[in-house]
């Protein structure tokens, strides 16, 4: 998969990446079991500081989307943990997402209908 | 006959010159001139007139660098002047030849402008994941120099058996030669692996023939250097007649193989790529723009790489914005000013000025000369004759033209000789010391007979 990184963006260099892996495992453009390049590897190919991308990986695999292995590099988790605590999190991230767009007119039903393709895009499964 | 070691590299800069900036003016992935423009730009009348007479200005301009090369032929006389001219005119020959290119570059930036050209996303820079991840395994490995190497080491071991001091510099020659590509397949090894689609496969395929057509031209590099030092050996010890034309034939051999070797692989790299990119839909495109201020020269703090492809021409270039990168540009220009100012003035001096020999009260000779002056008593002197000719032999570290020779040589002959002689001007005063010999003559024939018949009064 390829990863976009803005360098105008808001958002800090780590946290695009964090996000486009995640998207990437989602939408099963990662495998579960896929190697990741090692950090360094990547911070090269992007031409970014190695300290970066050692915070997304970081960062992933305190989430639980990777793991990394001193001798064989970060992968992909078939096992993602943390489930009771991501549920309280996810609901707080959807409550400002959905009062975003309901503010902006957006109804329940065309909200759903957006989820639903978005949910059509994922093929992760364990 | 200086002329033509003069003349060969001179010929082959020109011509790549030449060549590089004329293939700016066709599209090459999706940049011309230097600038990113979208391929509905050519269509415009004035790309197309610019295109024309940028063509047209380069063979002007390749005729006129021609003309100014004529004086270093007629300079012959003056060697240390025709050398300071011969820099003059490669400076020349590299500024000029980028003038029309920038022109035409500044030119058709403000075009891009004006007609909204853009193309690609600005300030992004893409991964590939599965990419990267297998990056490493695309050169070929370093284990290979394990080739050359050998063929450095064991010349040396060999020369201290057989205490033959050229076998050991044709293997250190031939390690530093190896040493050197493998720093540059190395780096070459770590450098970005490049992203050209969404689709992974793609990349995944152009990245491997290209890093491994690469990798391989490297070690092949390295084993042809290797080669020749062993060659240059060979011909140097057999003690055959190397002629002038051999000599060129050789320098010829030596540089066109490996320039011919970079240009096929970078060619067919390009070849490659477009044709895999012809077909494919998801071709990422990025406007750099920004970071190559005048077409050729990169700067972009953003960029942690201290060395990047470069846009004009085949190899990479530096990336000022990073302070390593700052560094060795500084480094690079004050290390060239520093040996072309230090050898003009080398020159020049040995030019105008020759060895002095004085002979002191108490029997001691000394000779006097810029970095290769010399003393001995003259009961050291075991012997003392006059010479017709002078063998002939390498130098070990010193001065020698066509003309003069002086400093420190090992000759057929006689072994470890320090020469302060005027050429192919008789007799030469031959001095065997303890250790060494010393050959000194005179610019006036008189004066050398003169100092002859002084010496060997003392002597006896």
């Amino acid at each position: 998969m390829v990863i976009t990184i803005q360098f105008d963006s808001n958002q800090p260099i780590y946290e695009q990446l964090r996000n486009q892996i995640v998207i990437g495992i989602g939408t099963g453009v990662l495998g579960i079991g896929d190697k990741l390049p090692t950090v360094r590897q990547l911070a090269d190919d992007l031409g970014v500081n190695v300290m970066t991308v050692n915070k997304a990986y970081a960062q992933l695999k305190n989430e639980g989307y990777i793991s990394i292995d001193r001798r064989h590099g970060a992968k992909v988790n078939p096992h993602p943990t943390g489930q009771e605590c991501y549920k309280a999190e996810l609901e707080e991230e959807l409550k400002l997402v959905i009062s975003e767009a309901s503010i902006r007119g957006m109804k329940q039903e065309e909200f759903i209908s957006i989820c639903s393709r978005l949910f059509g895009a994922i093929r992760v499964q364990y | 006959m200086i002329i033509i070691p003069l003349l060969i590299p001179s010929l082959i800069l020109l011509i790549v010159l030449l060549f590089t900036y004329l293939g700016q003016s066709k599209h090459n992935n999706g940049i011309l001139f230097g600038v990113t423009l979208p391929k509905k730009a050519l269509e415009h009348p004035k790309i197309k007139e610019l295109q024309a007479a940028y063509r047209k200005t380069y063979w002007i301009y390749a005729g006129i660098i021609i003309i100014l090369f004529i004086p270093v032929i007629f300079l012959g006389k003056l060697f240390a002047f025709q050398f300071i001219y011969f820099f003059v005119w490669t400076a020349l020959l590299i500024t000029l030849m980028t003038l029309p290119f920038r022109r035409t570059f500044r030119i058709v930036m403000k075009l891009k402008r004006d007609n909204d050209w853009f193309v690609g996303e600005k300030r992004v820079v893409h991964a590939d994941i599965k990419l990267s991840q297998m990056k490493q395994a695309m050169s070929v490995s370093v284990y290979w120099y394990a080739i050359p190497l050998l063929l450095s080491i064991v010349p040396i071991t060999l020369s201290f058996i057989l205490d033959d001091s050229l076998l050991r510099n044709t293997g250190i020659a031939s390690l530093a030669m190896t040493l050197v590509m493998i720093g540059i397949a190395k780096a070459f090894e770590q450098s970005k692996a490049k992203v050209y689609s969404k689709n992974s496969n793609i990349n995944i395929a152009i990245n491997r023939t290209s890093r491994r057509y690469w990798s391989i031209l490297w070690l092949g590099l390295s084993i042809f250097e290797s080669l020749n030092a062993h060659i240059a050996y060979f011909l140097l010890t057999s003690k055959m007649e190397i002629t002038l034309a051999a000599w060129i034939g050789d320098i010829v051999f030596v540089s066109f193989i490996p320039l011919a070797a970079i240009i096929y692989v970078h060619l067919k790299i390009k070849s490659m790529e477009s044709s895999t990119l012809e077909s494919d839909g998801d071709v990422i495109y990025t406007d750099d723009d920004e970071y190559w201020a005048n077409g050729i020269t990169y700067h972009n703090p953003n960029d942690k790489s201290i060395m990047v492809p470069k846009r004009v021409g085949i190899g990479t270039t530096i990336n000022t914005g990073t302070s390593a990168g700052k560094s060795l540009m500084y480094g690079i220009v004050i290390l060239v000013a520093a040996m072309l100012i230090g050898i003009s003035f080398m020159m020049v001096r040995a030019e105008y000025t020759s060895p002095e020999i004085h002979i002191r009260e108490d029997g001691v000779v000394s000779i006097d000369y810029p970095m290769y002056k010399f003393k001995f008593n003259v009961d050291e002197v075991e012997e003392i004759s006059l010479a017709d000719t002078v063998p002939s032999g390498f130098k070990s570290n010193g001065e020698a033209t066509n003309k003069y020779a002086r400093g420190n040589f090992k000759l057929d002959e006689y072994g470890k000789t320090k020469l302060y002689i005027f050429k192919q001007n008789p007799p030469y005063i031959v001095i065997k010391l303890k250790d060494i010999y010393v050959i000194y003559n005179e610019k006036d024939v008189a004066n050398t007979r003169e100092l002859y018949e002084e010496l060997s009064t003392l002597v006896k």
